[in-house]
């Protein structure tokens, strides 16, 4: 018998969930045949798996001050979007003016006052980001199925045509318990960072499912995969690979799957694309707040 | 010849107030502007206007106390409010209250001269009532 009374067995159980745990949460094969070594090892000694891996828990430290910075930027953002709307405002409406004013003049000019209207819309754009990632609204439960759901979300994607889109859905429904508007957002932007990804050719292959009690929805594209040195990086704010976009997208995405409960994981490796894996809990019969 | 439709833009930003009554004019409204709820009301009880452009938060009387009282003074009175706190709660309240519609910062124009042509077609329609 061990300490707290608990049997080697069980004390391996525990263990053994544990690493398991640690094994979802891990993007690369490598780390997965080093996850089973060490699963091997602990089944010889136990004892030996007590010791806090001191990786994960420099990870988790890191997530948690990410998410009290984010709720503090939370309290300020409202503020700083309206003293940075202000301005804009005067920007734009002047620009209109102009626009309007001197509309028979030289295309050089409307040219210029277009520029300006863009830039006001693309700033417009960066402070409404930072609102939806710091200010995430009350999420409205309901139940959704997540083979329609998803269904939905790419036809509304508008996926090109030389994007062959594969489904593996399951014949009856997998049900989720979410909020329709955040969760759409989530499946919006991953469709749309895998379609980028391929450069508007290639295979996305979308499938569900259930596991252990948890609703899974992966996305796989056949783009050019994620760098090694990025792979933690890309659920950063701010963080972007792309031409256009300021990186709000996936951390986003992130911090909606956590409110319902759920993880989203990446794989990936270069020249071999990358699938983004959504778990949710299975929707329980009633909904609260609803 | 008609009248010219009647405007009262009512901001605490000085220089915003005076582009939009620059934009405004340029579609040959008559335009008036106020820098608060407070002084719109005393403008407001010497004349009646069509429309009340009015910002959503401001200091001294806010947007939707002061429409509130707009709406008691002129009835007749459409109100369109705008403001730079997207999705505040005082949003839906306004609304709520009667606002014709909540416009964003920064103003997307084309919108609010869309929303004024079918206020001045509505009135040319309207057989009852307004001016």
């Amino acid at each position: 018998m061990t300490g707290e009374g608990k049997t080697r067995e069980q004390l391996i159980d525990e263990v053994q969930v544990l690493l398991l745990r640690v094994a979802e949460l891990e993007r690369s094969e490598a780390e997965h045949q080093r996850i089973e070594k060490e699963l091997q090892q602990v089944a010889r000694f136990p004892e030996l798996a007590l010791v806090p891996d001191t990786a994960e828990v420099k990870k988790a430290e890191e997530r948690r001050l990410t998410v009290e910075r984010l709720a503090t930027l939370g309290q300020f953002s409202g503020d700083i979007s309206h003293e940075l709307r202000n301005p804009l405002s005067v920007i734009a409406s002047s620009a209109y003016y102009l626009k309007t004013r001197l509309k028979d003049s030289d295309e050089k000019v409307r040219e210029h006052l277009d520029r300006i209207q863009s830039s006001v819309d693309k700033a417009t754009g960066v402070i409404q980001s930072l609102l939806d990632l710091t200010q995430m609204k009350k999420s409205q439960l309901t139940r959704l199925d997540l083979v329609a759901f998803i269904s939905e979300a790419i036809t509304m994607a508008a996926v090109p045509v030389r994007v062959k889109v594969v489904r593996n859905f399951p014949q009856s429904a997998v049900l989720v318990n979410a909020d329709r508007e955040q969760l759409g957002m989530v499946f919006r932007n991953i469709i749309a960072n895998a379609v980028e990804a391929m450069a508007g050719r290639g295979t996305l292959t979308v499938a569900i499912g259930t596991k252990d009690g948890q609703a899974e929805a992966s996305f796989t594209d056949t783009g050019p995969g994620i760098l090694a040195e990025n792979m933690d990086k890309i659920f950063q704010p701010f963080f972007s690979t792309k031409s256009k976009g300021i990186g709000f997208g996936l951390p986003i995405a992130r911090l909606v799957v956590e409110r319902h409960g759920g993880i989203i994981e990446v794989m990936s490796a270069p020249g071999r694309g990358a699938t983004f894996t959504i778990h949710l809990p299975l929707g329980a019969d009633k909904v609260d707040g609803v | 010849m008609p009248q010219k439709l009647t405007i009262l833009v009512v901001d605490d930003n000085d220089e915003f107030c005076q582009n939009v009554k620059d934009v405004l004019e340029l579609e040959d409204y008559q335009v008036t502007t106020a820098r608060d709820g407070f002084q719109s009301l005393l403008i407001l009880k010497q004349r009646e206007f069509d429309l009340v452009l009015m910002d959503l938060r401001m200091p001294v009387m806010d947007g939707v106390e002061t429409f509130k009282i707009v709406k008691e003074m002129s009835p007749n009175t459409s109100v369109i409010m705008v403001t730079a706190f997207i999705g505040d709660d005082l949003n839906k309240e306004a609304l709520q209250a009667g606002a014709r519609a909540v416009l964003g910062k920064p103003m997307d124009f084309d919108k609010l001269l869309a929303l004024i042509r079918q206020i001045i077609a509505q009135r040319s329609t309207d057989t009852g009532g307004g001016r």
